[in-house]
């Protein structure tokens, strides 16, 4: 074996002997995986709907039976006066409010659309946003009714059911490989600079490559099987299987690991304490989950701001993940990010190599 | 004969710091050379450049015949360094400690037992035990060991007794003497007075300069203070 063969299983015996860690890395992504699809959840439910019903005929009736009827709403309560309804959306006790306008059941059976207002508290977009999709979805059908309007049919791909989850699974995925590929290896390298452990190393003929490989290969191998972890969790408990092949899925973890554990080691370089490091790493995992496309898309972002992300491994890392899991892009059709993840990669071990200093 | 150190003219300074001023001396082959000085006077600095840790500003130095900046890869495989701070990995085993340095330089316990048997042989009932939880003295036999694992011909040792007990200070020097008998230099650096009595010479030192090399006269303590009033 090796000086690098040794350096490695000694990485090993450390990481088994740290009981706390070493089972958190293994528990971790099966515990992400279990709860946070489950909370961090855009669907919106409950959507709280005042009536003002100023034409009170048979068509408001049905109208706000309709709206009953709605699985994502709940009708507060139907009221004649605008105001009355108006003080509840500013005390929040609802969240919009659906005006019927006098005569019009007469408007509708002339053949003309009734104007029917729509007022909803946006300081939950999302919520007024859906909550106003729900009202319009639920009025249509009655609405329109053997006139010729047509409403448009919608139809959407490869989440069938909109459900939020299956867009934020391979993005947990990615922040699980993330913690385990970045975190732990740069907490390591930073607690031998404090022991004092990382001077008797240097003084031994190991060279700044291997030591730094050592640092980096049994983390690789840790976030390989977090991922299996996270794949199987995925699949047995919310039924979400890889669309696309489970051999492109892990040659992209493993070279966006390749990337977070070059960047980390860098970090480590430059820190001398671990308070120094922890703060360098959150400051920039931050930027990395924030601007990535994990949680918003990347077109929302002004054009520098897109540009900036072209240096950040899970930019590339999120779209691989988010097309292979949910559309089954093969790699080929996938080349171009693949390219620009190995590039990114490269980049950051050259820059963690170069960093690392034996000789002052 | 070459000698196992030489040192010429080296200085560093670390900002406004004069940490070593024109620092200049040898160690004899097979010697026991003592660097003694209060804290602060430069020890460990020295220590560092003559290990490859850290770059001299000015002159040069070589041990084992190797330039300490040029040769710095091959002069590691030589020398033996026992930090001043112990640096062993406290989570693992005395043994897998001792494995570990051994493996990294390419040698086995066993290929040179008949070096570290001494020392090995009073740690051995704790071989199990953590780095971590053994006592100073312990630790610092522990620490040598490693540092002697690859049989070196150059032993450099940072206060290798301090916050030892007296009797395991008394063994270490012991220990110390010992490997003497093998050939292996040593150079050692100590703020107790006493241990210099057991060097073959010693270089006093003070705020980064060696005021005088000497073998150790009877009243050193006297005699470095006196030193450091003249000078």
């Amino acid at each position: 074996m090796s000086a690098l063969g040794f350096l490695i299983k000694k990485e090993f015996i450390q990481f088994r002997r740290n009981r706390f860690v070493s089972r958190l890395v293994f528990l971790l992504p099966i515990i992400v995986m279990l709860i946070v699809p489950l909370v961090a959840n855009m669907d919106v439910k409950g959507v709280n709907v005042a009536v003002v019903d100023m034409d009170r005929s048979g068509l408001s009736g049905r109208m706000v039976s309709h709206l009953e009827a709605s699985k994502q709403l709940r009708v507060r309560l139907v009221v004649t006066d605008y105001r009355q309804a108006y003080d509840l959306l500013e005390a929040g006790k609802v969240d919009v409010i659906v005006t019927i306008p006098e005569g019009c059941e007469q408007t509708q059976m002339l053949g003309r659309m009734p104007d029917i207002k729509i007022d909803a508290n946006a300081v939950n977009a999302t919520k007024s946003g859906l909550g106003s999709q729900y009202v319009i979805a639920s009025l249509t059908p009655l609405l329109t009714d053997g006139s010729a309007v047509l409403s448009p049919s919608v139809r959407y791909f490869y989440n069938e059911t909109l459900d939020y989850r299956f867009y934020m699974i391979p993005a947990f995925i990615i922040i699980i490989i993330m913690l385990i590929c970045c975190f732990i290896p740069a907490l390591n390298l930073v607690l031998e600079k404090e022991k004092g452990t990382i001077e008797q190393i240097n003084v031994t003929p190991v060279s700044r490559m291997e030591f730094t490989l050592s640092k980096l290969i049994p983390y690789w191998i840790i976030g390989m099987v977090a991922l299996t972890e996270a794949i199987l969790t995925a699949g047995l408990v919310y039924g979400l299987w890889p669309e696309g092949s489970l051999a492109s899925i892990y040659l992209a973890a493993l070279v966006f690991a390749l990337a977070m554990s070059g960047f980390a080691i860098t970090v480590a370089n430059i820190s001398d304490t671990m308070q120094q490091c922890i703060f360098v790493m959150f400051f920039f995992v931050m930027l990395f989950m924030l601007m990535s496309g994990l949680l918003t898309p990347l077109d929302s972002m002004p054009q520098w701001a897109q540009w900036l992300t072209v240096a950040f491994p899970p930019r590339w890392f999120v779209g691989i993940m988010r097309a292979v899991y949910l559309k089954g892009t093969t790699l080929a059709e996938l080349a171009p990010d693949f390219l620009a993840l190995a590039v990114v990669a490269t980049f950051f071990c050259i820059v963690a190599i170069v960093t690392y200093r034996k000789q002052k | 004969m070459a000698d196992a150190i030489t040192v010429n003219h080296i200085s560093k300074r670390y900002g406004t710091v004069e940490a070593l001023c024109d620092v200049s001396f040898n160690v004899q082959k097979g010697e026991i050379f003592g660097l003694i000085g209060p804290d602060g006077a430069g020890k460990t600095t020295l220590f560092r450049i003559l290990t490859t840790l850290l770059l001299p500003d000015n002159g040069s130095a070589s041990v084992d015949s190797l330039d300490v900046v040029g040769d710095y890869r091959l002069l590691r495989t030589r020398i033996g360094y026992m930090p001043g701070r112990f640096s062993l990995y406290p989570d693992l085993s005395v043994e897998e400690n001792i494995n570990f340095f051994a493996n990294i330089f390419g040698v086995t316990l066993e290929q040179n037992f008949d070096l570290v048997a001494p020392i090995y042989r009073q740690i051995e009932p704790f071989r199990k035990r953590r780095a971590g939880a053994l006592s100073g003295g312990m630790k610092q036999k522990l620490a040598l060991c490693c540092a002697l694992i690859h049989k070196p011909h150059v032993l450099f040792l940072d206060e290798p007794t301090t916050g030892v007990d007296v009797v395991s200070r008394a063994e270490l020097w012991e220990m110390l003497a010992d490997l003497k008998e093998q050939e292996i230099s040593i150079l050692a650096s100590t703020a107790y007075m006493d241990e210099g009595l057991r060097c073959n010479r010693v270089a006093l030192m003070s705020e980064g300069r060696v005021l005088e090399v000497c073998p150790p006269p009877d009243k050193l303590e006297e005699y470095f203070i006196e030193k450091l009033g003249n000078g």
